[in-house]
């Protein structure tokens, strides 16, 4: 009886009961610290459990006695040795008047006479204490005080600032954000130095308790968003979140699309750009990659670097990612229409030599371009997971294998390696959307395999649909191709020099438009009219 | 409400551009040519004015109505019973043109194409494919379309570049040789693709601004009569007389091209044309028909009617017509009439009665 009734599953009421689970949430009716110090540490010790890094401290500040409570290894250890050890045990008895006057409620007189730490907390409260020493806070409690104190000295190793490996750039800043909140908020804060640059801080995840922060600059971004974004992360119900990844999920519009419609990004830079552009952005704590929204399609052919090389070269890459983003897409499908179901609409040389390195060969050409199609992906993946050293080893097999020996054998023909090949290093060049790329390309491909250009341009306009029918935090995914905003062209297939860019893009800055005072282009200094001076 | 979007005018605009362009400019040349011979082009000027009276009725119709698509305002216009049954011949009217449109391309992949491939198997793609776009409502639906519409003019444009050399200027020669008779005689039959104008009724009150409604169709008309122009007065500069015996004018142009050894037989472009035109073609009249069903039937939504109205379509545009001659020379001439009667008659009938039984607003 006892054992059937725990192999039957919890009915799907008391699995939504959130009471069950264990969370740091306050209970409804907090608990006070009693200012017993033995009773209240006892409370402490029961909370914490008996984990090995939690440390507590008993000692005597003149007569009274003390203890603090920390969590080895995430604390400032040599501040907590100098600046509060040293100072409440040794220094406090320089003060005048000395801590034996201080009557019974040392905490107050402590905070302000005799800690040199900066940021420093009242509470009676132990949930508040336990959260605090959790967060990398030193807990300080006193023998006949019901007043605590929690000392803000988080001390614990971090990645180095470094350049960040998936957005290289040869021109711009090359640092990157790193696992530490407080790291990644500061280096955003060195590059917006205003005011309203406001930072919303949020915990999210029941058991790992993750700092989120919602950046935005007040004024510029659209307060709908920030209030969106906020209401969509007040809805997480989740027990843990270890990378931006989670909330990005909770953050799209369209779940079910193959279509990203969260950015993310490693680039301080970047994040500034996109919040003087009206976005808002979404740190996670333990995690390099930081979210911002809405995140519209213009945005995979748009590179850091643009904004920061000459116009006209950015301009002629906004083109050539152009170009490569319709290669990846559209070339085995291309390819498959015109060999098995126009050859007529192939130049009559071109068709020749197609025939002629086709024949003789057993697939057709879908079969053709899937395969290879297949074979690329299962290198590229090998090539990501394995160690560099080997990973060179793969590629080199790949490339033989692949390139050599498929048509020396006259397994595939020589056309059908150039296509795939020339898709593959497209699709690097249109990172931002490569997963997507995939599947967008294996659709058209089996089009074009059952019906030739009509099933080919068919799938075009149904992707095309499906990409307007998309949102990001409300804003049209295409915009601002679909719908059109001619100014905001600007910064689509071309990147205008920057005094030209005076007006912020409409779908993200309509708020505050005005980037900057329409100012004249720069030209070389006037000569003074005659009998000046 | 079942349509909670709101379009802009440019995408107004667009959308009627792109209710009319992609299949006019497929056999418009030919029909019109088969009469008005070398001055086809008259005859599109014609056209042009035709559609803009079209418009300038619509839109009077739209402002007096405010907020009111056109079944929406039948009723109070015509009365229940009338209005009703205005409002049924409105949504046949619809769903027949559309059945027209998805078997007349069906038709040009069959023959011009892929004469192996069984002819449900186009209609039933693009009828399907459709009801996504109509599916994911007006706004995707004219975002697509503004995106579309751009590549086909100026895939248009190519074309006609890249033929440019083949253009003879004799072909236009001698002019009004017959009178002017057989230029109305040409541009008869072509009033049907002009008269469309008339689905704009269902899309005034989606408007963000419907006021401006007036010149939003004016201006999709006039690109329409611009580019319909072009390729009319192209196709005749190319091929003279031989466009009388040519089913698809547009495609034996593309087949014309021949540039330095390299760039021949631009087919593609004219099938992404017509493939992709299409889509958006049917979609709008296959929008439309869903639209005026919900209305007429005082639905909330007119999602769910999508797919049926997709599989009704499909039946009807394989079961209509026997074969493709019945469909594009001995049709049109049967049902020019009705045609007109429904897409120009009616709503010149409508704004009188309005006009004179005093109904609406003055669209003041």
């Amino acid at each position: 009886m006892d054992r059937r009734a725990l192999r039957k599953p919890l009915p799907a009421k008391k699995i939504n009961d959130t009471k069950n689970i264990p969370e740091n949430n306050p209970p409804s009716e907090p608990i006070k610290l009693s200012g017993r110090l033995t009773a209240d540490l006892g409370v402490i010790r029961d909370a914490l459990g008996e984990s090995m890094d939690v440390v507590i401290r008993e000692f005597y500040m003149g007569q009274t006695r003390a203890a603090l409570i920390y969590i080895d290894g995430i604390v400032d250890r040599i501040a907590l040795r100098e600046n509060i050890l040293k100072a409440l045990m040794v220094d406090a008895r320089l003060v005048d008047p000395p801590p034996d006057r201080w009557g019974a409620a040392p905490a107050a007189p402590v905070k302000e006479r005799v800690l040199s730490v900066c940021c420093v907390s009242e509470t009676r409260e132990f949930s508040v204490i336990i959260n605090s020493i959790l967060g990398a806070n030193i807990a300080l409690l006193f023998d006949g005080d019901d007043t605590a104190l929690a000392l803000r000295l988080p001390g614990y190793e971090t990645r180095p600032v470094e350049e960040p490996h998936t957005e290289n750039v040869v021109r711009g800043p090359r640092e990157g954000f790193v696992e530490s909140l407080a790291i990644n908020i500061s280096m955003l804060r060195r590059k917006i130095k205003s005011p309203r640059l406001r930072l919303e801080r949020m915990q999210l995840g029941g058991i790992t308790a993750t700092d989120i922060c919602i950046a935005h600059i007040e004024g510029v971004a659209n307060p709908k968003i920030v209030d969106e974004i906020k209401i969509r992360l007040g809805r997480v119900e989740i027990d843990g979140i270890l990378e931006s990844g989670y909330l990005e999920s909770f953050l799209e519009d369209a779940p079910f699309s193959i279509f990203p419609t969260v950015g993310n990004t490693e680039k301080p830079d970047k994040v500034a750009a996109h919040l003087l552009e009206g976005r808002v952005a979404v740190f996670t704590d333990g995690t390099p990659y930081v979210l911002t929204v809405p995140h519209l399609f213009t945005e995979s052919i748009q590179v850091s670097e643009d904004y920061y090389s000459r116009h006209f070269f950015s301009s002629m890459l906004r083109v050539i990612r152009t170009v490569a983003l319709i290669l990846t897409t559209g070339l085995p499908a291309l390819y498959v229409s015109a060999s098995s179901f126009s050859p007529e609409a192939v130049p009559t040389p071109l068709l020749l030599t197609m025939a002629a390195a086709r024949e003789g060969i057993p697939l057709p050409a879908l079969g053709e371009v899937l395969v290879m199609g297949l074979i690329f992906e299962i290198l590229r993946e090998a090539g990501v997971r394995l160690p560099r050293p080997i990973g060179q080893a793969v590629s080199i097999v790949g490339a033989l294998v692949i390139g050599e020996a498929a048509v020396t054998a006259g397994l595939v023909s020589a056309p059908a390696v150039i296509v795939t090949a020339v898709t593959g290093v497209s699709s690097f060049v249109v990172p931002a959307q490569s997963d997507a790329h995939f599947f967008i390309r294996l659709f058209l491909t089996l089009l074009a395999g059952f019906a030739g250009f009509f099933g080919f341009f068919l799938g075009f306009a149904i992707v095309l649909t499906h990409l307007a029918s998309l949102r990001s935090l409300g804003m049209p995914y295409l915009s601002p191709m679909a719908p059109l905003s001619a100014g905001d062209l600007k910064d689509v297939f071309v990147r205008v020099p920057w005094w030209a860019m005076f007006i912020r893009p409409r779908v993200t800055g309509w708020r505050n438009p005005r980037r900057a005072g329409a100012a004249p282009p720069p030209s070389p200094p006037r000569k003074k009219q005659a009998g000046g001076r | 409400m079942p349509e909670k979007g709101k379009i802009s005018g440019r995408q107004a605009t667009f959308l009627l551009a792109s209710a009319i362009l992609p299949t006019s400019i497929l056999y418009l040349p030919a029909t019109i040519y088969r009469e008005s011979a070398q001055d086809s082009w008259m005859s599109v000027i014609i056209l042009t004015a035709f559609g803009v009276v079209m418009g300038l009725i619509t839109a009077a119709l739209g402002a007096r109505f405010p907020g009111m698509t056109f079944v929406q305002y039948l009723g109070p216009l015509a009365g229940r019973v009338l209005g009703n049954v205005i409002g049924l011949g409105f949504i046949i009217f619809l769903i027949y043109t559309n059945a027209f449109i998805i078997r007349s391309l069906a038709e040009i992949f069959v023959n011009m194409f892929m004469p192996e491939t069984p002819l449900p198997f186009f209609i039933i793609s693009i009828a399907f494919a459709s009801a996504y776009a109509v599916r994911s409502g007006l706004e995707a639906l004219s975002r697509v379309n503004e995106i579309i519409l751009p590549l086909i003019l100026i895939l248009l444009i190519i074309i006609i570049l890249l033929i440019s050399p083949e253009m003879q200027m004799k072909n236009f020669t001698p002019a009004l040789e017959k009178g002017l008779f057989p230029i109305f005689r040409g541009a008869y039959p072509a009033m049907v693709f002009f008269a469309e104008t008339i689905i704009m009724s269902m899309f005034i009150p989606y408007l963000n601004n419907p006021r401006r409604a007036r010149g939003h169709i004016i201006c999709g008309v006039l690109i329409v009569g611009l580019f319909q122009f072009i390729i009319m007065a192209a196709t005749t500069a190319v091929l003279g007389p031989r466009l009388a015996r040519s089913h698809f004018p547009a495609l034996t142009l593309a087949r014309q091209v021949s540039i330095a050894d390299l760039i021949e037989r631009i087919e593609p472009f004219i099938m992404f044309i017509w493939v992709t035109g299409g889509f958006v073609k049917v979609g709008i009249f296959f929008y439309c028909a869903a639209l005026a069903t919900a209305q007429w039937l005082n639905l909330r939504e007119y999602k769910a009617l999508v797919l049926p109205t997709g599989a009704l379509l499909s039946v009807l545009s394989l079961v209509l017509w026997e074969n493709f001659l019945e469909m594009t020379v001995q049709a049109p001439i049967l049902i020019t009439p009705y045609m007109l009667l429904a897409e120009a008659g009616l709503p010149l009938l409508l704004l009188a009665a309005a006009l004179l039984r005093g109904k609406g607003g003055t669209g003041r």
